[in-house]
């Protein structure tokens, strides 16, 4: 098999997942599809070397997003609060106020919480992703629970503790 | 609805876009990075491109001139029929060659910024190369002496004791002449009164019977020998000093010459003046012509003299009143002056007729050395390289890698945006 048909191959059938990880890292659609097909580009060159490439894809996908992030934040402005929400139902309304709360974490914060409480990665997978030290991605974990049940109404506090480093999420 | 966060971001995450189509990608990824290693060849190509272009540029013009006369450190020294003003951005040395003249009071500039005032820039004889010359421990704002035949440079040496230096411009060796320990030195002249030998001014503070008053004392120095003579003080040698390059030192008052042995400091010779001379005069090197401009703030005219009997009737020099001074007799019957008319220019005057015949226009206030004067020989100028000025090619250079680098923003930003 060519390097062209396995990477077809891998697009058709992890760029679901992919996506589901860059839309919690952006927070819409189309963001979300143009980080996944950016960091497929930027894999393309070195596909051929690359022996595991879901979390080489991963690894480009959560750098891109974090780049994105500091080229567009003198055009946005964030909020220390959630915006009052118009009347919905209450599971559009928790899911509307989750991506939002996600949305306010630093983008390192956010990709923490994404890949350890999505994608199942352990702290040593996360921090190896991130680049950083297993301790910064346990602070950073922190910092983003602590924030998120801040901004969550329903995250209470024991759910902090079904999140917590004890139970961690099982190794893949 | 659950409060445990993984349940809630699974939720969230249903929401995700439906998965890719892999058609186009795998080209769209190769020709992308094609792209990208394009651009960053180009971009690298440009910064080498633009350096080695300044630095190359830089350096055609700051080389010599492959067509100019070699240096000479002897043989008779030829007068440039022009001398220029020098660029700023000259290079440095201190083993400059035999000088033919010295300009003074010359700014360095350095990139990226900064200046250096009152530096001086040496002419090479032969070659005519211009360069800043280093001079080692000059005291700021020191005088600078150029011997007659070209070979050293005199200077007041920076520090707690007085010291003159001379360097030797065609080996770059400093001599350290220390003179007049533990005096505050207020004014200082220099003056070759030989190769070798250099006749040395300076006067200090005294506070004498309560009242403030100068000392004063004159020296000579020889080059490679420890030995300071003291001179007898006439009237300070600045103004009204008679020059003479030849090798006697002489001083003089206003209406009187003394001709000094310069190894003994003996008078030799006692020349009385029929006029006051205002301004340096010259003696030829017979010691029986005196020539002098008259005039002390605007060009005047020239008077010349012959000594009989220790007394010199100045008479003038027909023609017309534009000398600003003699700078030394070229022969038995003419003399080398400084003309000024709109500009400055050398000329070697014939002192019967007045006829002058121009052998260098000045475009800087410059000192030549007195051997070049006599028997003056003149040669076709060489352009001085005019070096370019590197803070609008480095300002330029970042403006474009600037540019460059807001380009290759703008380029990813719209591809975000997209």
């Amino acid at each position: 098999m060519s390097a062209a048909d396995d990477f077809e191959e891998f697009v058709v059938a992890r760029s679901g997942a992919l996506l589901r990880t860059a839309y919690l890292l952006t927070g819409n659609h189309q963001d979300a599809e143009d980080l996944v097909q950016t960091a497929l580009l930027k894999a393309v060159p070195r596909w051929g070397r690359v022996r595991e490439h879901e979390p080489y894809v991963r690894r480009i996908l959560v750098h891109e997003s974090v780049s994105r992030w500091r080229r567009r934040r003198w055009r946005e402005t964030s909020t220390e609060s959630l915006p009052e929400l118009a009347a919905r139902s209450s599971d559009v309304d928790a899911r509307l106020v989750l991506r939002q709360a996600l949305g306010m974490l630093a983008p390192r914060q956010r990709a923490v919480i994404v890949l350890r409480y999505l994608d199942d990665l352990t702290e040593a997978q996360t921090a190896d992703v991130l680049g950083v030290s297993v301790g910064t991605v346990k602070s950073q974990s922190r910092d983003a629970l602590a924030r998120l049940r801040g901004l969550v109404p329903g995250l209470d506090g024991d759910a902090g503790a079904d999140i917590s480093d004890a139970a961690a999420p099982r190794q893949r | 609805m659950t409060t445990q966060l993984p349940e809630r971001l699974r939720s969230l995450a249903d929401d995700a876009p439906g998965p890719l189509s892999p058609v186009g990608l795998w080209h769209a990824g190769r020709r992308r990075h094609r792209r990208r290693v394009v651009t960053a060849a180009a971009v690298v190509g440009a910064v080498v491109a633009l350096t080695a272009g300044a630095g190359f540029g830089d350096y055609r013009s700051r080389r010599p001139d492959p067509a100019a006369p070699p240096a000479t450190n002897s043989g008779p020294m030829a007068i440039p029929d022009r001398f220029y003003e020098p660029s700023p951005w000259l290079p440095s040395t201190s083993k400059p060659g035999r000088l033919v003249a010295v300009i003074e009071g010359v700014t360095q500039q350095h990139v990226p910024w900064g200046s250096s005032n009152d530096r001086v820039v040496g002419i090479a004889a032969g070659s005519q190369r211009y360069s800043f010359i280093d001079l080692p421990e000059r005291a700021s704002e020191s005088d600078v002496a150029l011997a007659p035949d070209g070979h050293h440079l005199a200077y007041w040496l920076d520090g707690p004791s007085n010291a003159v230096g001379v360097l030797d411009v065609t080996t770059g060796r400093l001599e350290r002449h220390p003179v007049l320990a533990g005096e505050h030195l207020l004014d200082e002249n220099l003056r070759w009164t030989g190769a070798s030998t250099l006749a040395v001014e300076a006067n200090w503070p005294v506070v004498k019977h309560a009242e403030n008053t100068f000392g004063e004392e004159a020296l000579a120095l020889t080059l490679g020998s420890p030995r300071v003579h003291s001179l007898p003080l006439g009237t300070a040698f600045g103004d009204g000093a008679v020059a003479q390059p030849s090798g006697l030192a002489i001083m003089a008052s206003q209406r009187a010459v003394d001709v000094l042995d310069p190894d003994t400091g003996r008078i030799i010779q006692h020349i009385s003046l029929s006029r006051r001379l205002p301004r340096t005069a010259a003696l030829d090197a017979s010691a029986t012509r005196i020539a002098s401009a008259l005039e002390t703030n605007r060009p005047g005219a020239l008077v010349v003299g012959r000594v009989r009997h220790g007394h010199v009737d100045l008479a003038p020099v027909p023609g017309d009143r534009t000398y600003a001074a003699v700078l030394g007799w070229a022969d038995a019957s003419h003399v080398v002056a400084d003309r000024t008319t709109g500009h400055v220019e050398l000329v070697r005057v014939d002192v019967k007729s007045g006829r002058f015949q121009t052998l260098s226009r000045l475009d800087a206030a410059v000192e030549i050395a007195g051997e070049a004067l006599q028997h003056p020989v003149v040669a076709p100028s060489v352009v001085p390289p005019r070096p370019w000025n590197r803070r609008p090619i480095l300002a330029w250079s970042m403006v474009a890698l600037a540019l460059l680098g807001w380009g290759v923003f703008l380029v990813r930003f719209s591809r975000v945006r997209r």
